[in-house]
């Protein structure tokens, strides 16, 4: 089952939700940054606007420069896939992903399980019209082994194919040789020599394929043609950890509570080490007495096993909690669980590592203590208006890689404070170009010495509320400088910032 | 005059053994700056208030011209912004890797100087920073020993009005805007720290806002009283 340009699908289906900005789907870029940031997809309609791959992130910008455009995320695309594996698993046990980097396609096992849909075919169409409900563009592709259903499934026609058993040789063999997943430098000789499509290949001899093109063309086409067999990595989703024990007898006391939190985070740390995987969130439920369960989120910075900063974690949040009743059953969920992250052998990188998990615990004890909302990650974004051109984002989800690109020439002449709200200024008078020569504010008079600007910043009128203003950086008579703007729709003045 | 200086460096000897710290120096984010600093040097673990009137006086400025030299070996940046008006798109021409860079938005202003406080204690910090208007000498000793346990430079942006106020900080400059010349922005940064007689001595930084290197312009005035140093230029 093979998921087309799917790094957009995931992008789109994120702006759809309100996950990432902008809300509205429009044209879409996602970039890579390399020697220059170049663009690694383009949406459909980014496409119809003249937007082509491989064109550099200031092109692709001078020709669309409303295009939305966000980061290649490898980590977000897998991730997500394997969110829709887990919901795969409704059609068959073994699901997998297809090998490589950047995975967008799923394997599914359906030796067997074509009867409890009522047979291939159904299934096919069951396949195919559950994940068209949930907006996802499939193409579904059922053959006899995985390589020749990968081919169908890129460059079978029609679409969804079912080949029946005994068939996938003959259905392989108009089909481009690209659909064998070979290396870019084999296919490139194959081109050369005029080597098109797999027909082509299977009618010639295998040592001849070896000897002029090396032992994967005969790999694939002998995996893709049954010949030879293909394992299939599974990915199986394990029951998610969970523990719970009922207090002999129900309290409000805050250290008995913790007491026996102590022994159910103890556990769930043994139950994440058998499985050598880490917590990046726990949900610690206390159920109450007269009915109703409270329940205190942990969230980690990274994924760990250490049951006492947990424990820690837990106390911060209890001690400010005012419970209705007493409570009489504790428990633990492992609500995300992730793989532990590597162990560095090198001293350099080790002390480099040894200090990011120093970092990941202040952040985690701070946001705990605080409030999640509290304590962020700055992230910026490829916004004109100063407000949207950032965000905080908490600390304790999935930090994106880097933001988006942004134009770091204007970022030169921004302030260091912005006040949340633009403050009303009065301009008691202007020079002939029309720039602030005395300002008012607070009541007090303020002479201008130097002005710059105008920078008109405008945003799309597809934005609801759009704005449209002339900045200026002035500088009065004492040398600050302020950051102030004229609003264009009705020539009010506004004191937006300060270069402090 | 030899008395005085067996004095001092028994002093410096007393508070290395006390600071073990103390003894790795921390880069300095401004070429020249290190004149107002005691020993020419900004230690790892040290307290730096920074006075000025706010807005506009440049005080964030020097705050984050240091943590662009104090955030290396991949050390981490912390940022107080009690009053919510820290704008970090601004930040990334000074260098700061915004993926290092904690912002804390506290509820209250003792949640602010709590929270820096156990950042301080963190030995992945590399600076922690925060404007506050008040802060009582308990608040002022607990920082203190906070950066000296984890080896980050803690920067107080404070009133110029605290400048009557006794201080734990190793390190007090008072920073005032000047009037610029073309587009350079000006700053005048005077040493206040009250041992090592470094107090009165004043430097002009300069920020090119086209293309941001930071650098201490004009020769250090002396102190009053002073033998007048080697002249030092940026």
């Amino acid at each position: 089952m093979h998921l087309p340009a799917w790094p957009l699908q995931r992008v789109r289906r994120a702006q759809l939700a309100g996950r990432v900005e902008p809300s509205v789907p429009g044209p879409t870029v996602i970039v890579r940054r390399r020697r220059q940031v170049e663009v690694l997809w383009c949406s459909r309609r980014a496409r119809q606007r003249g937007l082509r791959q491989g064109m550099t992130l200031a092109e692709a910008r001078a020709v669309v420069p409303e295009a939305a455009v966000y980061e290649e995320n490898p980590e977000a695309d897998r991730t997500t896939l394997l969110e829709l594996a887990r919901w795969a698993e409704q059609f068959t046990p073994l699901v997998g992903l297809e090998e490589g980097l950047a995975p967008s396609s799923l394997l599914l096992d359906v030796t067997g399980c074509a009867a409890c849909f009522g047979g291939e075919s159904q299934l096919v169409a069951a396949v195919q019209a559950g994940f068209t409900r949930q907006g996802w563009h499939v193409q579904v592709a059922l053959a006899d082994t995985v390589g020749a259903a990968w081919a169908l499934a890129h460059f079978g026609r029609p679409l969804p194919y079912h080949c029946q058993p005994g068939e996938s040789g003959f259905a392989l063999l108009p089909l481009p040789v690209v659909g064998l997943r070979l290396p870019a430098p084999v296919l490139a000789r194959l081109h050369q020599v005029g080597v098109t499509s797999i027909g082509q290949l299977a009618g010639m001899p295998p040592a001849a394929l070896v000897s002029r093109f090396g032992p994967e063309v005969c790999r694939r086409l002998d995996q893709a043609l049954g010949r030879l067999a293909e394992p299939l990595t599974i990915h199986r989703s394990l029951p998610p950890i969970e523990v719970r024990q009922e207090l002999e007898h129900p309290t409000s006391r805050c250290e008995e509570v913790l007491v026996v939190m102590q022994s159910l985070l103890e556990a769930t740390a043994v139950a994440l080490r058998r499985r050598c995987r880490g917590a990046r969130r726990l949900d610690c439920a206390l159920q109450l007495q007269e009915g109703g369960v409270v329940t205190l989120a942990l969230e980690l910075l990274r994924p760990g096993q250490q049951a006492d900063r947990w424990l820690e974690m837990l106390r911060c949040k209890l001690e400010g909690l005012q419970l209705a009743s007493t409570v009489c059953g504790c428990a633990v969920r492992v609500a995300c669980e992730e793989p532990l992250p590597e162990m560095q052998e090198d001293l350099y990188a080790a002390g480099m590592l040894a200090r990011s998990w120093e970092w990941a615990a202040l952040a985690e004890s701070l946001s705990h203590r605080l409030g999640r909302e509290q304590v962020s990650v700055p992230r910026l974004v490829a916004d004109p208006q100063p407000e949207r051109a950032y965000q905080l984002v908490p600390v304790t989800t999935a930090p994106p890689p880097g933001g988006e690109p942004v134009d770091w020439t204007v970022l030169r002449h921004r302030p260091l404070g912005l006040w949340p709200q633009p403050r009303p200024l009065t301009v008691l008078a202007l020079t002939p170009p029309g720039t602030p020569l005395v300002v008012r504010t607070g009541g007090v008079d303020y002479r201008v010495r130097h002005a710059w600007g105008p920078e008109r910043i405008e945003t799309g009128w597809w934005r609801g509320l759009d704005v449209r203003r002339d900045y200026y950086v002035v500088e009065i008579t004492t040398g600050v400088r302020w950051w102030i703007f004229r609003r264009l729709d009705d020539g009010r003045w506004f004191w937006h910032g300060c270069f402090d | 005059m030899q008395q005085r200086a067996r004095l001092e460096e028994a002093m410096r000897a007393i508070e290395r053994a006390a600071r073990p710290q103390a003894g790795r120096s921390v880069p300095v984010g401004v070429p020249g700056l290190e004149a107002l600093l005691p020993e020419g040097r900004l230690a790892a673990g040290v307290l730096v208030e920074l006075l000025g009137d706010q807005p506009g006086s440049g005080l964030w400025s020097v705050a984050l011209a240091l943590a662009a030299g104090a955030g290396h070996e991949g050390r981490g940046l912390l940022l107080v912004d009690v009053q919510r008006q820290f704008y970090p798109p601004a930040a990334v021409v000074w260098g700061l890797d915004l993926q290092r860079m904690l912002v804390v938005r506290p509820p209250t202003v003792r949640a602010g100087l709590s929270a820096l406080a156990e950042g301080l204690r963190c030995p992945a910090l590399g600076l922690a920073v925060g404007w506050f208007e008040q802060i009582s000498r308990t608040d002022s000793r607990r920082l203190q020993l906070a950066a000296e346990s984890g080896g980050g430079v803690g920067v107080l942006l404070r009133p110029r009005a605290a400048q009557r106020e006794r201080s734990f900080a190793a390190v007090r400059l008072r920073v005032v805007a000047l009037p610029s010349q073309g587009t350079v922005r000006r700053l005048a940064v005077e040493a206040l720290h009250w041992r090592a007689g470094l107090s009165g001595r004043r430097l002009t930084v300069e920020i090119h806002d086209e293309t941001y290197p930071v650098r201490a312009s004009a020769s250090v005035a002396p102190a009053a009283g002073e033998a007048c140093p080697a002249s030092r230029t940026g």
